[in-house]
């Protein structure tokens, strides 16, 4: 429900952007004229959300039988301005409110192009997107059947009134590793100074060739353990957050949000839709920073309690209580900062050995929009065999040593 | 060992949402379909259930890659 609220709030932290980068041209008509046919599958597209008032927002389906379309925007750029060409789409705002979903094609060689989708995260998050965008390179390929898509979400959610017990149920033990994870915890953020003016994300996007991500994952391996990815990268990124040179000498603790996905494990079409991601919180300390082995083993250890005691999934059923709350005062809750900075990763690919459009698929990029109270994200996502790792930023915290500095901390943990 | 190798192959099925009867006991977990998220789930079951904290242990990757590998350090654990 809170990203609700952030369309609100003028855009930007609501909207992601994929990317796939295809080795060959999209024929411009043809792939507007498959959009076209995609959309029509889906009437979710004309919905919106809808309140009981204030409180409990819903999605609304369409009550005329208009067919939805998605705008597909096309762009000839030369080959130097390709990334500020993807940052800019990812900052422009939709047209309406109504519109959750556009494509770009981006042309600026001879022998490629880049895809992107922009959605709004209302509608779907970074795994959903892959799906809505696998759904569209299936249809393309001739590998699905419109009519054979079914993407609507199960309608067996639980009663209201069992949501509330289930929110009021987790409740306790969301506060308890709330209050560990973020009370009190003299939480180091960056300059907000100039918070009000500046309200653009920006970028920095590296992908690891085959031969980088299989030395990185075999640190991975042996400083972390085996498949414990995300909490070695928790580190690797804590440490270079901690290069930042603002905050080089601040004691304090670092909170980080790191957004996970409830999904169960395989494709399925009916999980395309909404939001399917909780959230587990770290707190480390930032003098425990200068110390890489009992930083990554502070990360697995509250991976492991937190797992343990149910907290992603206790998370979700409690912020459903949220949805209660009068709209003012969540915006309200919404606007204080309760984070150093985020983190993600959507894992592999779902396009993994896949083409799009007959075309092989060079990279695949995410480019999330982080919320500006947060100020700084990283994000990852592995293609084929190479790791990508990105890194947002609200423009204006940080300055081009800064972004130099955290790259290189990262990369070299 | 048996025993183990049922309870483990019950649970992954579990915790990835699919048959167990499809899962291959010799191949790497992340061939499965495991990642951090659900190995830790995993490690927090053979905690619970075995009494084993295996994330402390400094096991290698080739004890636990597999489910019968993980089978065979948990039986090896509980013996000793």
């Amino acid at each position: 429900m809170w990203r609700a609220t952030m369309r609100h709030t003028g855009g930007v932290g609501n909207a992601s952007q994929i990317v796939l980068q295809l080795d060959g041209l999209l024929d411009e008509e043809a792939f507007q004229m498959s959009v076209q046919t995609f959309a029509s599958a889906f009437p979710i597209l004309n919905g919106g959300e809808a309140r009981f008032g204030s409180l409990l927002p819903f999605w609304r389906m369409p009550r005329n039988r208009s067919v939805p379309s998605i705008r597909v925007e096309v762009h000839r750029v030369n080959a130097d301005v390709v990334f500020q060409t993807l940052e800019d789409l990812v900052n422009t705002p939709f047209r309406s409110k109504r519109e959750y979903v556009v494509f770009h094609l981006v042309y600026s060689a001879d022998n490629e192009c880049l895809l992107s989708l922009v959605f709004d995260h209302r509608l779907l998050d970074a795994r959903g997107a892959e799906q809505f965008l696998l759904l569209l390179s299936k249809m393309i390929a001739g590998t699905i059947a419109l009519e054979d898509i079914d993407a609507m979400p199960e309608a067996s959610r639980p009663h209201i009134g069992e949501q509330i017990r289930e929110g009021f149920a987790s409740a306790r033990c969301v506060g308890e590793t709330v209050h560990k994870s973020v009370i009190g915890s003299g939480m180091i953020r960056l300059d907000e100074s100039d918070r009000s003016k500046k309200n653009r994300g920006r970028f920095l996007l590296h992908t690891l060739s085959e031969e980088e991500t299989k030395v990185w994952m075999n640190r991975v391996d042996r400083d972390a353990g085996y498949l414990m990815f995300m909490p070695y990268a928790l580190a690797a990124a804590s440490t270079a957050f901690g290069k930042i040179g603002s905050l080089k000498n601040r004691s304090g603790s670092f909170i980080i949000p790191s957004t996970t996905d409830l999904r169960p494990q395989g494709l399925s079409w009916k999980n395309t839709f909404f939001n399917y991601c909780s959230i587990f919180f770290f707190k480390v300390d930032s003098a425990v920073v200068a110390n890489r082995a009992e930083l990554i083993d502070l990360f697995k250890s509250q991976f492991f309690s937190q797992t343990k005691s149910g907290f992603p999934r206790k998370f979700e059923r409690f912020m459903a209580l949220m949805r209660f709350l009068p709209l003012p005062l969540f915006e309200w809750m919404n606007s204080w900062n309760h984070a150093s900075f985020s983190f993600g990763s959507v894992g592999r690919s779902l396009f993994e050995g896949e083409t799009f459009g007959g075309l092989e698929i060079k990279n695949l990029y995410h480019m999330p929009l982080i919320p500006p109270q947060v100020g700084l994200g990283f994000f990852f996502s592995q293609i084929n065999g190479r790791l990508s790792m990105g890194i947002s930023w609200r423009d204006g915290v940080l300055g081009n040593d800064d972004i130099e500095a955290v790259e290189n901390a990262f990369l070299g943990f | 060992m048996e025993k183990i190798n049922e309870e483990l192959k019950t649970r992954i099925a579990d915790i990835l949402s699919i048959e167990a009867d499809g899962l291959s006991m010799d191949v790497p977990l992340h061939t499965l379909g495991l990642d951090s998220m659900r190995m830790v789930e995993l490690l927090v079951f053979i905690e619970t259930h075995y009494g084993i904290d295996l994330m402390a242990s400094g096991m290698q990757r080739e004890d636990i890659a597999s489910i019968t590998a993980l089978a065979r350090s948990i039986e090896r654990m509980k013996n000793a």
